[in-house]
């Protein structure tokens, strides 16, 4: 009790301090909170919408069958209807085989497909609510929901094209409407568009009938004893043949309607989970980063205090409750920190939310959940670091003499570890033989193994020599970086040596560094010197003073940069690595395209030219050769039948044609086998064909492979082809049918090119060429001009590739801005040094002054100890960054990363940006100093 | 000096000596930089005295006294506190010996700053998990005259003050001796005489063993005995001086 006392107090009493020390861990446990609020409420939400829009019926009746033909005969509705405690019934179409286009004849936006649904008269069985127009009335109507209307700019009254299986016409837009909840559009990414039933029924299903029919039970019914009476209308009316029953049908209930809604959501919910995860990793480095900041505040804070210990041991105090008193101070300062986060984490998703709605950007957070969860980790992680990073300071208190409290300078005796040679090498073999048993075993051991091996060497290694279980992790990391980068590894074992190489390097060269943190703080603080003598001189030599904490301190930013530099290097191999697997696959001098380049296989009548062009380019002297090209997406249609002749499925490949004689002249389409060149017609029946790889490989064909397809287009008959050309070319006729002009103009009606290409003739000017195209390429406003460096680059630009790279560097780019936050807490820690040791040095500072250096020469010394000890951190991180992201470069499959890149320029601005953090972050404290009263400070104690 | 108080101070039969050195020997450093601080000392603290010891800088009286508190080892020779052998001590058992039997009055940084002056007093006890007898402790402060400052924390008080509450603090809990080092040496004279009256009068009402360390003639004339260093070594003791007895032989000692 009474030492409690005396550890709330002691807390109490140095507010500075202590906040100081907790502002890290708040920050850390705010993230943490924050996350696990956010998902928490995100994935409420989805749940809440399952039930939502499962709620609205009680029993559904549907086709057994998960696939295909699986309608339900409309006739059955009026049966169902005539069950008893049945109150009413509902139609359920839904196809998502449909295309929405706005005015400019592109498709909606957003990712999700778009889903055609029939609208429900029923107001109490509707899970559609309009928002705005109304409802879907005849076969020339339809309503969107509102997210689409408005986030495509849609207006209410306006005609849109829609695109469905069978057909394409145009539709009077009469209503917006909210999905799930009444005043709520919960789409999301999704695009829902409702037909009036008929026109549903006929548009998506060919008219043969409904998905399936909701029931709404009366509310004075049994459920079970309804549900029972319908299956015996229905078995009654497929057997009398009153309605059509090709397949077995079943009921379902409310509750398992729910539960496929929500697993129709998981994707959803898998996503926010993954991403949560990917969160609290980053919790948990800034959490890492915390302890070290803690870990020193605390080391220096109790150093300052070495009196007051020396004077309680004199009077009795034994030393397991001078440590007792500081962990007591340990908890409190945990607790309320974890507390202060926790608030700061209900704020922070708060703010989010506030910001999400000035943004409008829909997030879809309705209430907050807080689960016992959270509030348990929040103190658990808050508490736990702070014990953890304490804990050592306060062993270390155990060992304060009484005569501390008598004499000056008395700092806390370092524990002696007595060489005991035996021990050590008994030790120290044991952690050398379980890194190489480590190294033969599964990555799982591996860890184990290697963790055990790194205490073992640490603490053999003392008993040898005092450095020498850090110098033996030293060579431990790097001896698994060399395996990660070397050895005959499986994946998972490469990435663990890994893993165990960078915790190994990071430890070692923690501990090691205060041995050379004189030595680098002299060479960092060379231009100090070269702008201050004196000040740069006493920066640096204030640096070296206190070697330990000055590495601790740095240690944090290390780590940090060390993270950041990795995922840089990491980043700069992946898109290195991506732009040396593109080919240029423009080979002809000039292209002029339709709608600016943009290789949109819709582009339609309007925006395609005339085959004039390409015969009015042929004509120039200046062009030596010019093709055109013309494509139709989804335009072959490949049948899969089984060994009876049924129908299977279908693959839809687009059609791109071409002059085939020509074309490996204009194009480089990567020839895997076969060849465009010199093929001439087999027979007027059988045409050449160039398929795309992956058509061959889900086709099964090969060079020389005879194969029938049906062309979209008005024919439906069957028409043959011989292979002659499998390629690869992925950005301009990818999963395509590459056949000659002279076959399509036989099945397609359509005979306007979206593309053509040209060579220029030998002799001739890029200029003279160049303004003969134009001339020629006047009567034809929609052909745009590019050389073939505009036409390969633009291709680059539109490939979904090239997209996948741009959003992994989006993630890469948000992954860093979590690793920069990190870093804050690093730079927190550099104020904190800076601040306490500036309140150490009162007195020394006064002298100082007394001697006479001003105010600005003080500032100046105290901001180069800044800098010097963030630099010292930034230089072992990125060095350290360096080995780490080389290796992973390394390890990485080579499909992902087979070219080493290194962002020099960015490391270099990593190193400045150190410098600069280090020079904020000494800021106050050196402001505190220089404005230290001399008299005051002097006669301190 | 009474018996009775004795007893009442310690609860026990009084030991023949408070504390007693023998044959102390304390070397710091070693090789060319070795300082022996104490040089053969042998000394007997009788119960309910108050001795002064003297000496000039570097003759080993602090020396002498950390080596008596147990707060430092001898190199060779012993120390006992009542019939306890120091050197049998481990480091814990010495804790509590001096937690339990020995108060110590220092001249600079007596009291824990974040604690007020009464939790300052009963910090020893509170140490061991118990709580001061209470008549005990308001006679303790009634003495000292502190009683409308026990609220007060550290810097609050003046220097005189906070000295006061040093000693209180070295009374609350009845050791069976109690090491003053200096404890008039950072005090302007007036403080410095209230203190040493304190003292005085803690053995003469209370039967309080105390053995203090100081340079000033004038503060050592208050005790009983005082003893002087000289290199390490005992060189002159005096019973019961005045203070020119002392004065004299600080000049003699000097020359």
């Amino acid at each position: 009790m009474h030492l409690l006392r005396l550890t709330l107090k002691s807390v109490a009493d140095k507010k500075v301090r202590f906040f100081l020390t907790t502002l890290s861990v708040v920050l850390g446990v705010m993230f943490t909170v924050g996350v696990f609020i956010f998902s928490d409420s995100l994935r409420a939400v989805f749940s809440d919408l399952a039930e939502d829009i499962a709620g609205r019926t009680d029993l559904s009746v549907r086709s057994q069958q998960d696939f295909g033909d699986r309608l339900v005969d409309p006739a059955l509705a009026s049966i169902i209807e005539d069950v008893e405690g049945v109150q009413a019934t509902a139609p359920g179409i839904a196809d998502d085989k449909i295309t929405v286009f706005d005015e400019n004849g592109n498709p909606l936006r957003g990712g999700a497909p778009t889903t055609g649904v029939n609208w429900v008269e029923d107001e109490n069985m509707s899970f559609l609510f309009i928002a705005e127009g109304r409802e879907p009335r005849n076969s020339s109507e339809f309503a969107l929901n509102a997210n689409s209307v408005e986030d495509n700019e849609l207006t209410i009254g306006e005609t849109y094209n829609i695109q469905m299986p069978v057909d394409s016409r145009d539709f009077t837009l009469v209503g917006s409407f909210n999905f799930a909840q009444e005043d709520n559009d919960r789409t999301f990414e999704e695009k829902l568009v409702a037909f009036d039933l008929d026109t549903a029924a006929q548009l998506l299903k060919d008219g043969k009938g409904w998905d399936q029919i909701y029931i709404d039970v009366a509310s004075n019914a049994d459920e079970e004893a309804v549900q029972a009476a319908i299956q015996i209308a229905i078995d009654e009316a497929c057997y009398t043949g009153a309605v059509a029953c090709e397949n077995q049908l079943e009921i379902i209930t409310q509750l398992e309607i729910q539960q496929e809604q929500e697993d129709e959501f998981n994707q959803f919910t898998e996503f926010i989970r993954t991403f949560r995860n990917i969160l609290l990793a980053f919790g948990i480095i800034i959490l890492a980063l915390s302890i070290f900041v803690i870990f020193n505040t605390f080391t220096i804070v109790l150093s300052q205090r070495v009196k007051e210990f020396g004077l309680m041991r004199a009077l009795g105090a034994t030393g397991r409750q001078i440590t007792l008193t500081v962990m007591g101070e340990a908890v409190i300062v945990g607790v309320a920190s974890s507390a202060l986060g926790f608030g700061a984490g209900v704020g922070l998703v708060h703010l989010l939310r506030w910001i999400s709605d000035l943004a409008d950007l829909d997030l879809p957070l309705d209430n907050f959940v807080y689960l016992p969860r959270t509030v348990i980790v929040a103190f658990a992680i808050g508490t736990g670091v702070t014990l953890v990073s304490a804990l050592v300071p306060a062993l270390r208190t155990r060992r304060t003499s009484p005569m501390a409290a008598l004499r000056d300078g008395m700092g806390i005796a370092e524990k002696e570890i007595p060489r005991r040679f035996a021990i050590g090498a008994v030790l120290t073999g044991s952690g050398v033989a379980l890194v190489l048993l480590g190294m033969s075993s599964e990555w799982q051991l591996m860890l184990i193994l290697s963790a055990i091996a790194i205490i073992l060497l640490i603490v053999g290694g003392k008993r040898l020599y005092p450095t020498a279980g850090h110098w033996a992790v030293l060579i431990m990391g790097f001896f698994f970086m060399v395996t990660a980068n070397v050895a005959d590894f499986d994946e998972g074992e490469q990435w663990m040596s890994l893993g165990i190489g960078c915790v190994s390097l990071i430890i070692a060269v923690n501990l090691l560094s205060p041995l050379f943190a004189a030595n680098l703080a002299n060479a960092i603080g060379w231009p100090l010197r070269l702008i201050s003598r004196v000040t740069g001189k006493l920066s640096t030599k204030n640096v070296a003073r206190y070697p330990r904490r000055t590495t601790t301190t740095a240690g944090a930013i290390m780590i940090g940069l060390a993270l950041v530099s990795t995922v840089g290097i990491a980043s700069e191999s992946l898109q290195a690595t991506w732009r040396s697997t593109l080919n240029d696959v423009g080979k002809a001098d000039w292209f002029l395209c339709a709608a600016n380049c943009e290789i949109n296989y819709r582009a339609d009548q309007t925006q395609s030219f005339s085959p004039e062009l390409t015969r009015d380019l042929e004509a120039l002297p200046e062009i030596e050769s010019a093709v055109s090209y013309r494509w139709d997406a989804d335009g072959v249609i490949v049948p899969v039948r089984d060994n009876e002749q049924q129908l299977q499925f279908e693959y839809l490949f687009s059609v791109f044609a071409t002059d085939l004689s020509k074309i490996e002249r204009h194009l480089d389409l990567e020839v895997a086998e076969g060849s465009f060149a010199d093929i001439g017609e087999v027979s007027t029946d059988v045409h050449n064909v160039g398929v795309h790889e992956t058509i061959a490989e889900d086709l099964g064909l090969a060079l020389g492979s005879l194969v029938s397809v049906n062309f979209n287009s008005a024919s439906s008959k069957q028409v043959d082809f011989i292979v002659t050309a499998i390629y690869s070319e992925d950005l301009i006729a990818a999963n395509s049918w590459l056949i000659d002009l002279s076959t399509w103009e036989q099945y397609f009606t359509r005979d306007l090119d979206i593309l053509a290409s040209a060579i220029t003739a030998s002799g001739v000017s890029r200029s003279e060429a160049r303004a003969a195209i134009d001339r020629a390429a006047e009567n034809y406003p929609q052909a745009d001009v590019q050389t073939k460096q505009e036409f390969n680059d633009n291709l680059v630009e539109q490939d979904d590739e090239a997209e996948q790279i741009r959003t992994t560097v989006t993630a890469v780019n948000i992954v860093n801005a979590f690793l920069y936050f990190a870093l804050i807490i690093a730079f927190i820690g550099v104020a904190n040094t800076l601040a306490l040791s500036v309140i150490e040095r009162t007195r020394e500072l006064g002298l100082l002054r007394a001697v006479g250096m001003k105010r600005g020469q003080m500032l100046r010394m105290v901001l180069g100890e800044g800098i010097i000890i963030s630099v010292i951190g930034g230089v072992l991180g990125v060095g350290l960054g360096l080995i780490f992201g080389i290796t992973i470069a390394n390890i990485m499959p080579s499909d992902v990363i087979s070219t080493l890149a290194v962002p020099v320029r960015i490391l270099i601005i990593y190193l400045i940006a150190a410098a600069a953090a280090g020079l904020i972050a000494a800021l106050l404290p050196a402001r505190r100093a220089s404005r230290l009263n001399v008299l005051e400070a002097i006669a301190k104690e | 000096m009474s018996d009775t108080n004795m007893e009442a101070a310690n609860g026990s039969t009084p030991p023949e000596v408070a504390a007693r050195a023998v044959n102390a020997v304390k070397i710091f450093g070693s090789g060319s930089t070795e300082v022996r601080a104490l040089n053969g000392v042998s000394i007997d603290f009788k119960p309910g005295v108050f001795t002064s010891i003297m000496g000039p800088s570097g003759s080993g009286k602090s020396t002498l006294m950390h080596c008596l508190a147990g707060l430092e080892d001898l190199t060779q020779g012993d120390t006992y506190i009542g019939g306890t052998n120091l050197r049998t001590l481990s480091e814990r058992q010495l804790t509590l010996l001096r937690r339990d039997h020995v108060g110590f009055v220092f001249q600079a940084f007596n009291l824990v700053p974040t604690l007020t002056a009464k939790e300052n007093m009963t910090l020893p006890m509170n140490l061991a998990g118990r709580s001061p007898d209470s008549d005990w402790f308001d006679q303790v402060v009634e003495a000292v005259g502190l009683g409308d400052r026990l609220t007060h924390r550290p810097t609050e008080l003046s220097g005189g003050q906070q000295q006061r509450v040093a000693v209180a603090r070295a009374l609350t809990s009845r050791p069976s001796i109690i090491f003053a080092d200096e404890p008039t040496g950072n005090l302007d004279s007036r403080s410095g005489t209230e203190i040493l009256n304190f003292l005085r009068r803690a053995v003469d009402d209370f039967g309080q063993t105390i053995v203090m360390v100081t340079h000033s003639p004038e503060a050592a004339s208050h005790s009983d005995r005082v003893v002087f260093l000289s290199d390490g070594q005992i060189v002159q003791e005096l019973k019961q001086p005045t203070f020119d007895d002392i004065l004299n032989t600080v000049r003699n000692l000097g020359d």
